[in-house]
């Protein structure tokens, strides 16, 4: 698996990571771009895994990325932080979506 | 791009409104289901390895059109048929997104299964995944062992709940009876060792109240990404992510308010669709445990009410380290 970027991007810095799936637990390696910002990688994940991106209210799907570090560290990434600051070489990261359940209504 | 969709149809005039494309969560539910059918039936192996490839063809043979499924474990292929019945709680949630979008009028439509995008493609649908397509191995489990009398007849998975977990979940949806509440079910598959219907086992190990920014009201409780991610699993000690419960608020209504909502299905279908996950709906103002629980498990690819088996230990099986 690799996230796709541009011919202008290939040349620019990238950094293997784990690329976790929040229904089967599973992982896959991927490169991606350390200069990209966190918001930016959050959505090619998203794409690239073809997580949902509605809810039944045809609201946008809203999700969060976490690292998990190699010592163990787990922390939630700011979407405007550069992916080159804040994730290391054999980082996992895993979108978590937000869900809304309820709404139940009689009849 | 798959070459599967839906046909929406008004009720009355039969009339096609919309074709949609069937999401991708949808088909990997199904091939999940497969995998884990061909397990139960001893067809394919119980071993945890993921499977080499999976398939999902259209038969469009008179009358409805049917899914078949084939996945291949390397040591034996198990196909599996779906009538469209399978993708009714996707039809639904597609539908709810339509008349959000007000694409279509709100109202009664048909489902069926059709061919979507190129006519001329090929048929067979080889779905090619970036995750691998595993389950975990089964560890048996002994209904009579856990005082399971008598031992259940239904063709649904068996759920098992220990009355302390049911009873936490309950007192977590009473300390809110104006807002709804959430609660991660973590817990583990099993495979029933007495020989009954159904043989897919769900041990729920614990139900964890969820906090962490997750907020709720008296229509909805909106679960916050850290919320799930604060939950600890261990898969190797049986510790999955086994599903969601949630309490549906309406003082003095009396109407049964123990089922899943558009909103619901949703959720379920989209992050909450392997076999063995389940999806509880809580009447906070129920007297006693039995009034109060609704399970829902996944039967045949669609989402079903099923009963559930209060038990009194919370066995410690489903761990690969302690296996029974």
């Amino acid at each position: 698996m690799s996230i796709a970027v541009s011919n202008a991007e290939e040349n620019s810095e990238s950094i293997e990571v784990v690329i976790r799936d929040f229904v089967s637990g599973e992982s896959v390696r991927s490169p991606i771009r350390a200069s990209w910002s966190v918001d930016r990688v959050r959505q090619e994940i998203i794409r690239d895994i073809e997580l949902p991106q509605t809810d039944s209210e045809n609201r946008p799907q809203h999700y969060e990325l976490f690292v998990r570090h190699e010592d163990g560290g787990r922390e939630r990434l700011n979407p405007s932080s550069r992916i080159g600051d804040v994730v290391r070489r054999g980082d996992e990261l895993e979108p978590m979506p937000e869900v809304r359940p309820g709404r139940a209504r009689i009849g | 791009m798959d070459p599967i969709g839906l046909s929406l149809r008004d009720w009355d005039s039969g009339h096609e409104v919309e074709r949609v494309p069937l999401p991708s969560h949808a088909l990997e539910r199904l091939i999940g289901d497969t995998h884990m059918t061909g397990v139960l039936e001893e067809r394919l192996p119980n071993s945890g390895q993921a499977l080499r490839g999976a398939r999902v063809e259209l038969h469009e043979a008179g009358g409805e059109a049917t899914l078949e499924v084939e996945v291949d474990s390397g040591a034996g292929r198990f196909r599996k048929r779906f009538s469209r019945l399978c993708v009714s709680d996707d039809t639904q949630v597609l539908l709810a997104q339509r008349f959000a979008a007000e694409a279509i009028p709100v109202g009664r439509y048909r489902h069926s299964l059709v061919r979507w995008g190129d006519e001329r493609g090929d048929p067979l649908a080889c779905r090619s995944r970036r995750f691998a397509r595993t389950l975990p191995v089964l560890p048996p489990i002994s209904l009579e062992a856990l005082g399971v009398n008598p031992l259940p007849r239904c063709t649904h998975p068996v759920i098992l709940l220990p009355i302390g977990q049911a009873e936490r979940l309950l007192a977590h949806a009473r300390s809110s009876p104006e807002a709804e509440v959430g609660a991660c079910l973590v817990g583990a598959p099993l495979w029933v060792q007495e020989a009954i219907p159904h043989r897919l086992g769900i041990l729920v190990r614990e139900a964890v109240p969820l906090r962490h920014g997750t907020r709720g009201d008296r229509a909805h409780v909106r679960i916050a990404p850290e919320a799930l991610a604060a939950v600890p699993l261990d898969p190797a000690r049986g510790r999955y992510r086994a599903g969601l419960a949630h309490s549906h608020v309406f003082s003095n209504s009396g109407v049964d308010v123990r089922f899943l909502s558009p909103e619901d299905r949703s959720m379920a279908t989209a992050f909450f669709y392997r076999a063995f996950q389940i999806q509880i709906v809580i009447d906070p103002s129920a007297p006693g445990l039995d009034e109060a629980l609704a399970v829902f498990s996944w039967v045949h690819g669609r989402l079903e009410r099923v009963c559930l088996q209060l038990i009194e230990a919370n066995p410690d099986c489903g761990s690969r380290e302690n296996p029974t």
